[in-house]
């Protein structure tokens, strides 16, 4: 900084504000070749899996994002087109893969899918609008219990009170779980408007761990680590009988995409830009008129909703449930998931929650140590692709692109004659 | 050319600890006029805004927006308000682009959040946004990401972004900062564009003399928290007590 003294007084000439260099697309080769070469490690032992279809997905996805890119004309409407190529072929997989497939395998993907359907919910609180959750599998909790205690008419004891519960037509009870849950999730929104990054992150695990202290403890209301069964025998919805695992497989594909579609329509509405600004510089965003507290309260609600919903539908595809699944481990899952897959992408959570499945079943010989190396793992990806897998694909495609034109001033370092006034 | 008083600062006051940041100032913002507020290094012109505009909450005083009290309003309802602000820092929101981030200015500003959960998502704000991109020769630049334009770029993305609510008055905080000497005049005519052709009322703190005694009616100065004077630039100029804060003689 330099002071010059003028006749009237001083004037000061600041260049205290450098803004920090995009690092650009130096990390994509990386990227690519962590993916491919993960890839082949867990498709070698290809043994029983029936999860490899997966890892295929995303071979094919690969060649086809590149083909993709070198095929199409250079226009802005090409991103959107492998946007929705990928998209529509994730979902395409998940239509065909299962078909001729046996009970085991549905509920492998069964999984996958009720887990897009959390992943999907918090890359919106935390990829779009950077509130960091780290409670979603606590909530998966709420709305498996909410969901199993409301539509089986069980009898209940709490705190000395006793009561029988309804038994509300299945539909409802989902209704019902993600409702609740989003009126938790306003508990937690709370203190997100006072607390960020880490601490955030301290309060939610705080509130997922009391959430399974309340599971495992009111033996009463939950059995406790016992657990409750929750079995589709009786669940017809729209006379399609759900006990068939295929047709509850298809139903829980119905609401991933319903999910999708939501989170792609409150991304692309006027709420998604607020939320990004949320997330860039809520002091800034405040003062051009975005009001903080609803829109943080909406992030966490529509996040811990899907969850809600999720954890109905998670809870009739395992058939039982118990608190340890709904322990912090599994929210340190859900949150890496959506970071692997890529913050603030559709297709991320689709790319992040293959990984953890795929992982979980190939890291089962580990055993206890199935976290260790899951950690090792993200932390090798968290290196070499910062920005996800999807974020990633996203910088390739642009690297691609800027090899097949120039583009006028849009680097600083690429045309700074071209911009206008003001440099310094 | 200046009107009433469309802004009205009374009494305000804020310390930080034991230290008076803001003590007791009081000033009005006339309809469409340019004031200055100036005063040496760490004399409180920013806490000053910051009381004003809703980012920090004052311990004493008050803050009237066309006769209504706003004290005690958040940030955003001052600035769906009409108070609109840049900060020194220059803030973009650098994964958007150019275009996204004068849509963000401008759309919380119409209608309910609700109500826009199911509005198009450009909510017709191209027809006002476009315009304001092509005046601030940002045209060739409207699909980039904010983050990757140049900091003299940015900083007029900033300007245009508080501008396109068309707020009742805007403050700018330093808005010569950081800028190269040779583009000064550029910045300069550009709000004296916006303050004759639009009618747009700014109060604005400059630390650069000749740039503000150019541009602003009215100027403000303070020294250690309180106001020291208030005048037309030529009356501000000749006060001794002036030049004595300034150069300390």
């Amino acid at each position: 900084m330099s002071a010059t003294t003028s006749t009237t007084g001083v004037l000061e000439h600041r260049q205290d504000t450098i803004p920090e260099r995009d690092r650009g697309h130096l990390s994509w080769p990386l990227a690519v070749a962590a993916v491919a070469a993960t890839t082949l490690v867990v498709l070698l032992p290809l043994g029983h899996s029936q999860l490899a279809g997966i890892m295929w997905l995303w071979g094919v996805a690969l060649v086809g994002v590149i083909g993709l890119n070198l095929w199409l004309p250079v226009e802005s409407w090409n991103g959107i087109v492998i946007k929705w190529t990928s998209l529509a072929g994730a979902v395409a997989f998940l239509i065909v893969f299962p078909i001729g497939r046996t009970n085991a395998t549905l509920i492998d993907l069964g999984v996958f899918v009720v887990f897009a359907i959390v992943c999907i919910g918090l890359n919106l609180t935390y990829g779009f609008a950077g509130k960091v959750s780290l409670a979603q599998a606590g909530f998966l909790g709420i709305g498996a219990y909410v969901s199993v205690l409301l539509d089986t008419g069980r009898d209940v004891a709490v705190a000395g009170f006793e009561a029988t519960l309804p038994n509300l037509p299945f539909l409802l009870a989902i209704v019902v779980a993600g409702l609740t849950c989003m009126a938790f999730s306003v508990l937690i929104g709370f203190p997100a408007l006072r607390v960020q990054g880490p601490w955030l992150a301290f309060v939610t695990l705080a509130f997922n761990l009391l959430v399974f202290l309340v599971l495992n403890n009111e033996v009463g209301l939950t059995e406790g680590s016992r657990g409750l069964r929750a079995i589709r025998s009786d669940l017809v919805v729209f006379d399609i009988d759900l006990f068939e695992t295929r047709n509850y497989y298809y139903f829980c594909l119905v609401f991933l995409l319903a999910a999708t579609v939501l989170v792609w329509w409150v991304v692309r509405s006027p709420w998604g830009r607020a939320f990004k600004a949320l997330r860039d510089n809520p002091a800034r965003a405040a003062s051009l008129g975005v009001d903080i507290r609803t829109y943080t309260l909406l992030a966490f609600s529509i996040g811990a909703g899907l969850a809600g919903v999720a954890g109905a539908l998670y809870a009739r595809l395992i058939e039982y449930i118990e608190p340890r699944a709904f322990f912090i481990g599994q929210s340190f899952d859900f949150f890496l998931a959506t970071v692997i897959g890529g913050l603030g992408t559709l297709v991320g959570p689709f790319i992040g929650v293959s990984f953890i499945t795929v992982l979980t079943d190939r890291l089962r010989f580990t055993g206890d140590y199935y976290r260790v190396w899951f950690g090792l793992f993200v932390v090798v990806m968290m290196l070499v692709a910062p920005k996800g897998v999807a974020g990633s694909f996203d910088q390739l495609r642009s690297w691609l692109r800027d090899r097949r034109r120039v583009v006028p001033g849009a680097a600083p370092d690429a045309a700074p004659e071209v911009g206008p006034e003001v440099e310094t | 050319m200046t009107g009433d008083p469309v802004v009205r600062v009374r009494g305000m006051g804020k310390a930080f600890g034991g230290i008076k940041a803001v003590d007791d100032v009081s000033f009005d913002v006339h309809d469409g006029e340019i004031l200055g507020v100036i005063g040496p290094n760490g004399c409180g012109k920013t806490t000053l805004f910051n009381c004003i505009l809703g980012q920090y909450r004052p311990d004493r005083g008050r803050v009237e927006l066309a006769g209504r009290d706003v004290s005690r309003w958040p940030p955003h309802r001052r600035a769906n308000a009409g108070l609109a602000r840049t900060f020194q820092l220059l803030q973009v929101f650098e994964s958007m682009s150019v275009r996204d981030n004068l849509k963000t200015a401008a759309q919380e500003h119409i209608g309910s959040v609700g109500r826009r959960l199911f509005r198009r998502p450009d909510m017709g704000l191209g027809a006002t946004v476009d315009p304001l991109i092509e005046r601030f020769r940002l045209g060739h630049l409207a699909d980039e990401r904010a983050g990757n334009l140049s900091y003299g770029q940015q900083k007029l993305l900033d300007t245009a972004m508080a501008f396109v609510s068309r707020p009742a008055v805007l403050f700018l905080d330093e808005p010569a900062g950081g800028v190269n000497p040779t583009m000064l005049g550029d910045v300069r005519e550009r709000i004296r564009d916006l303050n004759q052709n639009d009618g747009t009322t700014f109060a604005i703190i400059e630390h650069n003399m000749e740039f503000i005694f150019e541009l602003a009616h009215r100027i403000v100065v303070m020294e250690q928290g309180r106001v020291l004077t208030t005048g037309t630039p030529d009356e501000v100029r000749g006060d001794p007590r002036v030049l004595q804060v300034y150069l300390g003689g």
